[in-house]
């Protein structure tokens, strides 16, 4: 389907910046509300086709996107090939947008869209602007070029449930004994975002909140045009235990705080659910980036209603060992100006300077060791924006 | 004296001081390369703190109790 413009006949595009279905020809705006369903042109679907067929795929590649859907694009004609979770793309013939019509009413129709409110300048903009002010990238990606941008609506479920769970944890006290802890609990969670498309990494998406729900408008197909989107292809099943993971994340987060230790793991778990009303289906507006280094696609995504950037990227060597060498200096001596008192101590007394000296030495280890949780938390995060699974998302589509 | 204290003092400058140091590098590069990995909490969806629910009568926990059991005998507690 693809909504055409009543001056000129021109695809009408959805715009963030005014909210409205814009037609880039003759500039002309119509607020998607007012645009009558009659005379819109739907495509149906025509064959279904394997991936292999569609886009000359071998192997496990292959078996990642399964099948294709082949429709004719409303405006000349060419083929479109979209998975089976699309909604909306791109013809890559003459670049108007497509909705495939008969895929948002047949399967689950969305309750709710947030709009795009961030444009495409915007977000690289952002991007842009984030990386300036960072010492220790790289300039090759301060002056990154992107090789895609692609606004894609996200599948959501917004959950409100009673959830019920009983825990037993295992934690190290003082990094050395073994405790056990165990607390059953329940808790009322209103209005938790769960994103609910399989293809897409959870741990990137959780990131990108918060969403400001109020922003959520009912859904109307227009909005989706100009963008590229998926629809859930989550089963009542998987949809109930993708909660379940999201809302006990939360709830193991706040039990966690009250644990006086380390390594703190559950060894068991029993999560009920109780909704308090069905899950609302809405449709999320998120950027991705894409751009290469190193020969490594690096993958940013931009929150399209906040402009939250999320995202890790590789350090600089050479400023890397030049920042770490200038912070040791530094405290080196600053620690031991005000160490001289405690030397003064030591002078003559052998056990203080053995006492001292061990605790600098194990306390500068421990610290060193707590240190690299920072450090680590940053490499996890350079893994996921490097992650195959979310360049293979955003450049298997058309356009 | 002065030279036996600036002694131990660089002793202790020294093992914190390159300790510290790194940790403020990686806490930079935390702060720097990693962005938005502050995510929502606990507190921005609960309507209010977990609720206790008592060991008598409640079916989760008895669960928990046989797991508890079941762990006790395999002797990994």
């Amino acid at each position: 389907m693809a909504t055409f413009c009543t001056a000129c006949g021109t695809p009408l595009i959805y715009d963030p910046m005014s909210q409205a279905m814009l037609c880039k020809n003759c500039g002309k705006k119509i607020a998607p509300e007012n645009i009558e369903t009659e005379g819109r042109e739907y495509l149906e679907d025509q064959e279904i086709i394997s991936a292999k067929e569609a886009f000359g795929l071998k192997g496990t590649e292959c078996y990642e996107m399964a099948d294709f859907n082949v429709y004719s694009c409303s405006s000349c004609g060419g083929e479109i090939i979209i998975n089976g979770t699309e909604a909306s793309t791109y013809c890559i013939y003459c670049g108007n947008p497509s909705i495939v019509f008969s895929r948002v009413s047949r399967l689950r129709k969305p309750k709710y869209i947030m709009p795009f409110k961030i444009t495409k300048g915007q977000a690289e903009a952002i991007l842009r602007k984030s990386l300036s002010g960072n010492t220790l990238i790289p300039e090759k990606i301060k002056n990154f070029r992107p090789d895609m941008i692609r606004g894609i609506y996200i599948p959501y479920h917004i959950v409100s449930a009673e959830y019920k769970d009983a825990l037993f944890m295992e934690y190290k006290e003082k990094m050395v004994k073994t405790r056990y802890h165990e607390i059953a609990g329940k808790c009322v969670f209103k209005n938790v975002p769960v994103e609910s498309s399989s293809r897409l990494c959870d741990g990137i998406s959780t990131k990108l909140e918060p969403y400001y729900l109020k922003d959520l408008v009912p859904f109307d197909e227009d909005y989706l045009t100009g963008f590229y989107s998926d629809m859930t292809d989550l089963s009542a099943d998987k949809l109930n235990m993708t909660v379940k993971r999201r809302l006990h994340q939360l709830f193991f987060e706040r039990i966690d705080k009250d644990i006086k230790g380390e390594s703190n793991k559950f060894l068991y778990t029993n999560p009920t659910l109780n909704y308090l009303k069905e899950p609302d289906y809405a449709m999320l507006p998120v950027w991705f980036i894409t751009f290469f280094y190193d020969n490594k696609p690096h993958t940013i995504l931009v929150n399209g209603q906040t402009g939250k950037v999320v995202g890790a990227f590789p350090w600089d060597k050479k400023k890397y060992e030049n920042s770490l060498m200038l912070n040791m200096i530094l405290y080196t001596a600053l620690i031991s100006m005000i160490s001289l008192p405690v030397g003064l101590l030591c002078y003559g007394n052998v056990p203080l300077f053995l006492l001292v000296f061990f605790i600098s030495f194990f306390g500068g280890i421990f610290a060193v060791a707590q240190g690299f949780n920072y450090k680590q938390k940053t490499l996890d995060m350079i893994k996921q924006t490097q992650s195959q699974e979310t360049m293979v998302f955003v450049k298997r589509r058309q356009g | 004296m002065l030279l036996t204290a600036i002694f131990i003092a660089l002793v202790v400058g020294i093992c914190f001081g390159y300790s510290l140091g790194a940790v403020a590098t990686f806490k930079k590069v935390n702060k720097e390369n990693n962005m938005g990995d502050c995510k929502n909490s606990f507190r921005d969806f609960a309507e209010s703190d977990i609720t206790i629910i008592s060991k008598k009568d409640n079916v989760a926990y008895s669960e928990l109790e046989n797991f508890k059991r079941q762990y006790h005998d395999t002797g990994m507690i």
